[in-house]
């Protein structure tokens, strides 16, 4: 019993160091394949209002009921001490550092790299992707590429709409609902944001995005055993990126300070 | 088109999130804090808790800098601030940390100097540096001051838990309700009283303002005069010191000699007090004359009319005289000596010695025959001679007239004056009675004259001292001589002359200077 726990536990962590492997491959691919000619714009395209235009909607929702949520209860907690005028600073801190770049990476998720997976998992068991292979077309270069890109292009800019929206629920919240003044909120959100705020924000978007289109694709690229299996690799894709998400928010926060 | 609404998508996606990047940047741009827009300056703090990076700093609650920076420096914290150019910190500058909230959150407040102090640049430090009392500080001085109201708490209710205390209460409440039920009745019934006073301050008010703002020259007046006379003293004062700091010897000598004095004065009461007792006692003339009371009572009514009698004699002023006519007809002239007694302004007495040459008229009847003769032959004899005639005459003074009655020129006689006082061109004052009429009749019963001796004279004082007067002599007799000697004894006669006279101040202004013979 406990050597056939132990045994699971090695061939987890076997399984997780070697998917660790397959992505670090796959990003080589991708970056290699990137460069080369023939340059797909169009497929580019296509993914880039997928994941990013097709997000919008979703990502602004969550923000601005993130920035309101986050604005309610930070006064709640200031209200003790009649420092109201800082809920302003916090929520505009919290959610350009954090919350926009993990809620807009977890929205897409959801969202994009679900349907990413599924996709590529369908075309890998109905050997569509070996038919490309066929026709002498690289399917990391036809399929990964644009895919990858847009998940590294577009989420910096949906952070951007978050942050948008979630400062704005943060207004409301205190300046409408509360009464707080307006000036106190703007000019103290003034005087502790700085730039380096957003830049964290957008490079951890980026940083995210980048990671959950790999992982979508790495899951569909390589699914097999059916309609199942598609199904498993799209399940194992989400949980993937979601853990991984939050792990990497950690390291990311780390690096920047 | 496909191809083309997906591009156009993304690129107004792309569009979109690069306006809100834009914005979001220059919105957390911080104006003015630039390196070519601040200086960069330093503070060593012995407490730094509560400031970070960011902390903003503020002259009069409005941000001019931030901290940029905080660093251990030996045992003291040194705070690195930007501060904008434009403001201009001083050497002279100081800084202190203030709380901004109860979170701990802190600011420092910044007085950037006076301008006779350089200009700090990049580098400089802010070397006052104002301590302010902490949060920390302020909960340890709050812990303090609950542990005192704990003490007093512990102590009230040592006192006050007990049955005992309970009754000491329920006493002292009584005593308050009986306290103010007294006050209570006091300001009662002392209201119509108060009400009255209050009205009397008002009228007195009423009547001083009204005072003050009728005489307000006389105050105006009184006080230039107090204030000229505290001047005065100002004046006295300095001399006396001024004096004394010169003489401070002689003071010296002075201090000691009036020692002396006083012992001698000392031994002077002593004395005063013994005999003061045996006057007391009824000792000696002046004890019986002070323990006599109705000696005193005699004593004192004297003293009384000695004092009236000394007051009439010091009102009493005195004029003397000196007067001559010369009367046209008589062809001599007549000489009179005046002494006037003015005890008071409306009355005086007047005395006069004659000098006339008509003389005296006496008529006798002498027989001339024998009694045994028959029928007796009386012979009418008159007698003219020259002797001295007096006058005394009372006279009562009724503004601008004056009665008079008494002895003229030895018979008797009533007289009249009438006055007024004239300023003359050549004199600055007036002149009292420069200007008389004088009527005189007397001589009524002298046989010779056939009505009385009426006279009238006009009088003129031109200057002091000196005047001169006309007038008419026995204005109703016809001139008659004597057929012997020619010469004229009666009738009417006109005269001119002058006189002097003296009042009594002058007579005292004049004596001291006569030669003594």
């Amino acid at each position: 019993m406990l050597s056939n726990a132990i045994e699971r536990i090695g061939l987890g962590l076997f399984a997780f160091v070697e998917e660790i492997g397959g992505l670090a491959t796959l990003l080589l691919d991708v970056l290699k394949w990137t460069f080369r000619p023939p340059m797909r714009v169009q497929n580019l395209f296509a993914q880039l209002d997928f994941v990013g235009v097709g997000s919008i909607f979703i990502v602004a929702l969550t923000g601005v009921f993130s920035g309101m949520v986050f604005a309610h209860q930070s006064w709640r907690a200031f209200e003790l001490f009649n420092a109201e005028s800082l809920v302003g600073p916090t929520v505009s801190l919290t959610i350009t550092r954090e919350l926009a770049p993990v809620f807009s990476a977890l929205m897409v998720t959801m969202r994009a790299g679900s349907a990413m997976c599924t996709e590529l998992g369908t075309m890998r068991v109905t050997e569509q992707v070996d038919a490309l292979e066929t026709m002498a077309v690289n399917p990391v270069q036809y399929l990964l590429v644009p895919r990858v890109l847009a998940g590294l292009i577009m989420v910096p800019l949906l952070v951007m709409i978050f942050d948008l929206m979630g400062l704005m629920g943060g207004y409301f919240v205190s300046v409408t609902v509360k009464g707080l003044s307006a000036g106190t909120f703007i000019t103290r959100t003034q005087q502790w944001l700085d730039p380096e705020d957003i830049g964290e924000g957008l490079i951890k978007g980026a940083v995210f995005g980048l990671f959950i289109a790999l992982v979508a694709c790495f899951k569909g690229y390589h699914a097999s055993g059916g309609a199942k299996g598609v199904g498993q690799a799209t399940t194992e894709a989400m949980v993937a990126s979601a853990l991984g998400i939050f792990i990497l928010d950690y390291f990311v926060g780390v690096i920047l300070h | 088109m496909k191809k083309l609404v997906t591009p156009f998508r993304v690129g107004l996606l792309v569009l979109a999130a690069g306006g809100v990047l834009f914005f979001f940047l220059t919105f957390v741009k911080k104006g003015g804090m630039s390196k070519e827009e601040s200086v960069l300056l330093n503070a060593s703090f012995r407490d730094a808790s509560g400031l970070t990076r960011r902390s903003r700093v503020q002259i009069a609650g409005i941000p001019v800098g931030e901290i940029t920076d905080i660093k251990l420096e030996g045992v003291r914290a040194r705070v690195y601030l930007r501060v904008k150019r434009e403001i201009g910190v001083r050497q002279n500058a100081s800084i202190s940390k203030r709380s901004e909230s109860l979170l701990g959150d802190y600011m420092l407040d910044l007085t950037p100097g006076t301008e006779e102090a350089k200009v700090l640049d990049d580098g400089g430090e802010i070397t006052k540096v104002v301590d302010a009392q902490g949060m920390e500080q302020i909960f340890g001085s709050l812990t303090t001051i609950t542990a005192d109201i704990q003490a007093v708490t512990g102590a009230l209710r040592n006192v006050l838990g007990g049955a005992q205390g309970q009754g000491s209460l329920e006493s002292i409440v009584q005593n308050l309700v009986k306290l103010t039920e007294a006050v209570e009745r006091t300001i009662r019934e002392s209201a119509v009283k108060l009400d009255s006073i209050l009205a009397n301050v008002d009228a007195v008010s009423g009547d001083v303002r009204r005072l003050t703002e009728r005489e307000q020259n006389s105050v105006g007046n009184i006080v230039g005069n107090i204030e000229g006379i505290s001047k005065d003293v100002r004046d006295v004062m300095a001399s006396v010191k001024k004096v004394i700091g010169e003489n401070e010897g002689d003071v010296k000598g002075s201090v000691a000699g009036l020692k002396d004095t006083l012992a001698k004065l000392d031994r002077t009461m002593a004395n005063i007090e013994d005999v003061t007792n045996k006057v007391k006692q009824g000792e000696g003339a002046i004890g019986a004359l002070v323990s006599d009371q109705k000696l005193g009572q005699k004593v004192s009514d004297t003293v009384e009319d000695i004092a009236d009698y000394a007051g009439k004699l010091t009102n009493l002023e005195v004029e003397v005289g000196v007067k001559a006519d010369y009367a046209l007809n008589q062809g001599n002239s007549k000489t009179f000596l005046e002494i006037r007694l003015t005890p008071k302004p409306d009355k005086y007495y007047l005395l006069e010695a004659v000098d006339d040459p008509r003389g005296s008229v006496s008529t006798t009847y002498v027989q001339s025959n024998p009694p045994t003769s028959g029928n007796p032959v009386t012979q009418k004899q008159t007698i003219t001679t020259q002797s001295i005639k007096f006058s005394a005459q009372f006279a009562k003074r009724y503004s601008f007239l004056t009665l008079r009655f008494g002895i003229i020129e030895s018979t008797g006689g009533i007289g009249a004056d009438f006055t007024l006082p004239i300023k003359f061109f050549y004199s600055s004052r007036w002149i009292e009675d420069a200007f008389a009429v004088k009527v005189d009749a007397f001589n009524f019963s002298i046989e010779a004259l056939r009505f009385p001796r009426l006279r009238a004279t006009v009088r003129f004082i031109p200057f002091e001292h000196v005047y001169v007067h006309v007038g008419v002599d026995d204005i109703l007799n016809t001139p008659n001589r004597d057929s012997l000697s020619n010469q004229y004894v009666s009738g009417r006669d006109f005269f001119f002359g002058a006189g002097v006279y003296f009042t009594d101040s002058d007579l005292k202004s004049i004596l001291p200077v006569v030669p003594k013979p």
